[in-house]
C-alpha cells in the first residue's frame, strides 16, 4: 500500500465514520482521489461504504473494520438487555 | 459478521463508552471488554472499564461536574487494586481503575474508531496483570488473530505467572476455529 493510501486508512480507523467529502475535507484531499482509494479499500475488505442521508444530502460514509466491531458490540449489548428484561 | 435481529432499537454502549472518555479526557483509556471488541475478540460485556493516571479524588470530582454519580472502593488486600470508582453512565455501568496498577500508565494509546485505547501490546500485558481465565481467552483470541504478537504475549503471561492459563486457551480447539488467523 501507498504511504498516501496508508495514511487515508489511518485517518479512516482513527475517526468516527465519515462520509469521502469529509475525509476529503479532512485529508486536504482531491475528492476523486479518496474516493478511488476508497473503493479500493472496500475491495481490499478494509472498510465498508454505507449511504445515509445527512443534512438532506445523499452520503456514502466510509467505516472501518472497528467501526463494525463497535456497531456488532452495541447490537450484542442490546440483545443481552432484552433477554435480561424478559 | 452475524447481526441481531433486525428492528431492534440499539442500545449505544459505544456511545456510553464515548462519554464517559470525554469526561475523563486525555487520562481515560478504555480497558476490557470494549477495548477486546475492537481488537477483534468477541466476548459479550455489558460495562465499560476504563484506566486513569489520575488519582481517585480527582476522577470523583471530574465525574461529579459531569453530573455522574460514583462509589469508590478502597482496598489494602494484597493483589487487589487500592481503588476502584463504579457508576452509572447513560444507563450502562462503569469502572474506573488506576493506571498504574493495570499497566497503562506508560501504555501507548491510540485512536480507534474515535475511542481512546492501549495499542494491542500493551492491551495484552493489562491482561496478563488480571490474568483471569477471561483475560487469557482474550489474550489467546488476539495472538491467534496477530500470530506476530504471540511471543510476546507468551512472554508476559510467563512474567505474571499465567503462562499455563494463557497455553491452554491457546490449545482450545473452539478458540483456534473461531480466530485462527487466515494469513
Amino acid at each position: 500500500m501507498t504511504k498516501r493510501k496508508s495514511e487515508l486508512l489511518a485517518v479512516i480507523e482513527e475517526t468516527e465514520p465519515l462520509s469521502i467529502y469529509q475525509l476529503a475535507r479532512r485529508t486536504g484531499r482531491n475528492y476523486r482521489r479518496v474516493h478511488d482509494h476508497v473503493q479500493v479499500f472496500a475491495r481490499a475488505g478494509l472498510v465498508k461504504i454505507r449511504p445515509e442521508v445527512r443534512n438532506g444530502r445523499q452520503s456514502s460514509i466510509v467505516e472501518s473494520v472497528y467501526h463494525l466491531r463497535l456497531r456488532h458490540l452495541d447490537e450484542m449489548y442490546a440483545f443481552g438487555k432484552e433477554i435480561r428484561a424478559a | 459478521m452475524k447481526c441481531m435481529p433486525s428492528g431492534r432499537k440499539s442500545v449505544q454502549l459505544n456511545e456510553a463508552a464515548r462519554r464517559l472518555l470525554e469526561v475523563m479526557a486525555p487520562e481515560g483509556v478504555l480497558i476490557g471488554g470494549i477495548c477486546g471488541f475492537i481488537y477483534g475478540v468477541e466476548r459479550y460485556t455489558r460495562d465499560i472499564d476504563l484506566a486513569t493516571t489520575l488519582d481517585a479524588e480527582k476522577v470523583i470530582s471530574r465525574l461529579r461536574d459531569a453530573g455522574i454519580e460514583a462509589d469508590m472502593r478502597s482496598s489494602n488486600e494484597p493483589g487487589d487494586l487500592s481503588w476502584v470508582i463504579s457508576g452509572e453512565i447513560e444507563g450502562v455501568e462503569f469502572q474506573i481503575l488506576p493506571a498504574a496498577e493495570t499497566g497503562m500508565d506508560g501504555a501507548r494509546v491510540e485512536l480507534k474508531a474515535g475511542l481512546r485505547v492501549p495499542d494491542i501490546n500493551s492491551f495484552i500485558v493489562s491482561k496478563c496483570i488480571a490474568a483471569g481465565q477471561q483475560d487469557m481467552h482474550d489474550v489467546a483470541a488476539l495472538c491467534m488473530m496477530h500470530p506476530g504478537i504471540l511471543m510476546f504475549a507468551k512472554s508476559e503471561a510467563d512474567k505474571r505467572g499465567c503462562l499455563n492459563k494463557l497455553e491452554s486457551w491457546l490449545d482450545d480447539r473452539r478458540l483456534q476455529q473461531r480466530y485462527a488467523s487466515t494469513d
